[in-house]
């Protein structure tokens, strides 16, 4: 593997030292470029009390281009599909070197606080969504307690 | 302690009068300041894009060409860069003294040793620092040399400032946005589909491209790139743009001269009204352009005239070039030694019509009888692909045939004409 950019190490010592509240990443032994991430459910949110697990990879380019990020946990939220792949603009086409892994985990956060159906990645939850709201946050709440409980 | 300079600002009475963990705290975001938010290294050589963030010279260069189809922005405010961005040099500056403090401090705490044994504490710390020094000189260096090295050889930031384009509205124009390389509209959604590369000549576009109605003057864009010498991927050169005019202009002349002398040619022979008599009646307001278009049917018309009477083919033929000749006397001045050699050559023309055009099977004179022919079918080089519209063709024609030559001309006239008139439908 190519030496560890200084910018990713220096990223991963923040990540530890300094952690972003609710949110954790941890660098694989193997692969210093693969964390496994956990984000809590933010507050009055259908989310809460969830805790859910995602991968994020960092390629070659990076930061030059976005981390792959992917919830690995079930989730039922219009901009995240069946695969847990995310639709989100910070890791698409508005990428910014500037951002990091800290700032882009907080974004998939806020995602989970303001779920967007007019922007839809899953489509079928996106109309269940925008056709009856009240529904589909029981549905996300029921699919919370079922698959993201925090592990003991 | 710390005496003032009255001469200092306020600020630096405040903040030097500061308590020692202040001024720490400070002169960390201080050093902060020199960080890249790309790399989050120093920014040895900073560069400061428009909006006013910095970056490493390298790091905004390789954010620059990392996609070639996207827009250029700033990574902190996403802010459209169009100009390229300057060397800092007060960043640089303030980078450079920090760094020299420091070795300073290193190198004189290393000297009292000695004398000052309480630094013995602070053994390993100073050993570190050197080393850190060491490497921060050398990655200095390093930086430099690549911004210096790109700046000597005209590659700044992957050349991207020079080999891209903008989106630019002309108010006066049309207030459609288009490309500054190739004046191609551009549409403000395309980027969605092929990202912000012009649709026609695949230059990347720099900017966003605007809404109609947000104005960028055309100077803002000549000044962000007046690298773009010529339109190169425009069709003709300038130069070859202005012999084509001439040739135009020349081609305009001739035809109005030709017509003038089948006025006088054909009032003889057809008495009544002349020829541009006729023309006046078929197109009342001669237009600029059109001009080809009435030789062609004035010659069309002339020899209409004669088709009841086939008899007449060879005196037509030889009437029509003489005609020719007149004409290319004034599309090509240079052929005056010719038209001397082909007076002679219409004599003996006169001769062998004499003997009897229909069994004559001389090649010269069957050429003009073909050229005859042609005359009077208006579609003949629509129908009849016989090669002679390339312009290659021509010059392959064997140019020691003193008529050939002169049918050589007359056809190319004859294929201008016919282009001209396709031109019109």
């Amino acid at each position: 593997m190519s030496s560890l950019p200084k910018r990713i190490i220096k990223e991963t010592e923040r990540l530890v030292s300094d952690p972003v509240p609710g949110i954790t990443a941890e660098p694989h032994d193997d692969n210093l470029r693969y964390f496994e991430v956990t984000i809590e459910g933010p507050q009055q949110s259908p989310y809460e009390n969830g805790v859910f697990d995602l991968e994020l990879f960092l390629p070659d380019d990076y930061p030059m281009e976005a981390p792959k990020v992917r919830f690995l946990t079930k989730i039922y939220h219009p901009n995240i599909d069946r695969l847990g792949r995310i639709c989100l603009d910070v890791l698409k086409t508005n990428w910014s070197p500037a951002l990091q892994i800290r700032t882009v985990l907080l974004s998939i956060q806020a995602l989970l606080a303001s779920p967007n159906p007019n922007d839809p990645l899953a489509n079928d939850v996106a109309e269940d969504w925008i056709k009856d709201e009240s529904s589909a946050i029981d549905k996300a709440k029921q699919w919370t307690q079922l698959y993201a409980q925090p592990k003991k | 302690m710390i005496t003032i300079d009255k001469m200092n600002g306020l600020l630096h009475v405040s903040v030097l009068s500061q308590s020692k963990k202040t001024k720490n705290k400070l002169l960390g975001k201080v050093l902060d300041s020199t960080l890249c938010s790309i790399c989050h290294d120093y920014m040895y050589v900073p560069m400061m894009v428009a909006c006013g963030h910095n970056y490493c010279y390298s790091c905004l260069s390789s954010w620059f060409t990392s996609n070639e189809t996207q827009e250029l922005s700033c990574p902190q405010c996403r802010a459209n860069v169009t100009t390229a961005p300057a060397l800092n040099t007060t960043l640089q500056q303030l980078l450079e003294t920090l760094a020299e403090v420091s070795l300073d401090d290193t190198k004189k705490e290393k000297e009292g040793e000695d004398v000052n044994k309480d630094g013995s504490e602070n053994n390993d710390d100073d050993e570190k620092s050197k080393i850190d020094m060491n490497t921060f000189y050398s990655s200095m260096e390093e930086s430099k040399n690549e911004y210096n090295m790109d700046k000597r050889n005209e590659n700044l930031f992957g050349k991207v400032f020079i080999n891209s384009a903008m989106a630019v509205i002309d108010e006066d124009d049309d207030g459609i946005a288009r490309c500054s390389n190739c004046h191609w509209e551009l549409d403000p959604d395309f980027d969605e589909t092929d990202g912000n590369v012009c649709p026609h000549c695949s230059t990347r576009i720099r900017n966003r491209v605007p809404e109609s109605g947000y104005s960028r003057t055309t100077s803002d864009a000549i000044g962000g790139g007046q690298r773009r010498g010529g339109f190169d991927s425009d069709e003709y050169s300038e130069g070859e743009l202005e012999e084509l005019e001439q040739d135009l202009q020349r081609y305009h002349e001739a035809s109005e001269q030709s017509i003038r002398e089948l006025d006088t040619d054909n009032e003889g022979e057809e008495g009544s009204g002349g020829m541009s008599a006729e023309f006046d009646r078929r197109f009342p307001i001669p237009r600029q352009g059109r001009n080809f278009l009435h030789d062609d049917e004035a010659e069309e018309s002339s020899n209409n005239g004669d088709d009841d009477d086939d008899d007449d083919d060879g005196d037509e033929a030889i009437r029509q070039r003489r005609r020719h000749i007149d004409m290319n006397q004034e599309v090509e001045s240079d052929l005056d030694s010719f038209i001397a050699d082909d007076d002679d050559e219409e004599q003996e023309l006169d001769v062998e019509e004499l003997d009897g055009l229909s069994d004559n099977d001389s090649k010269r004179n069957r050429m003009v009888l073909q050229e005859s022919e042609s005359e009077r079918d208006s579609d003949y080089y629509e129908h009849n692909d016989d090669g002679y519209v390339s312009g290659d063709s021509l010059v392959d024609d064997q140019p020691d045939q003193e008529p050939q030559q002169q049918n050589k001309r007359q056809r190319r006239y004859k294929v201008i004409l016919q282009g001209s008139d396709e031109d019109e439908d």
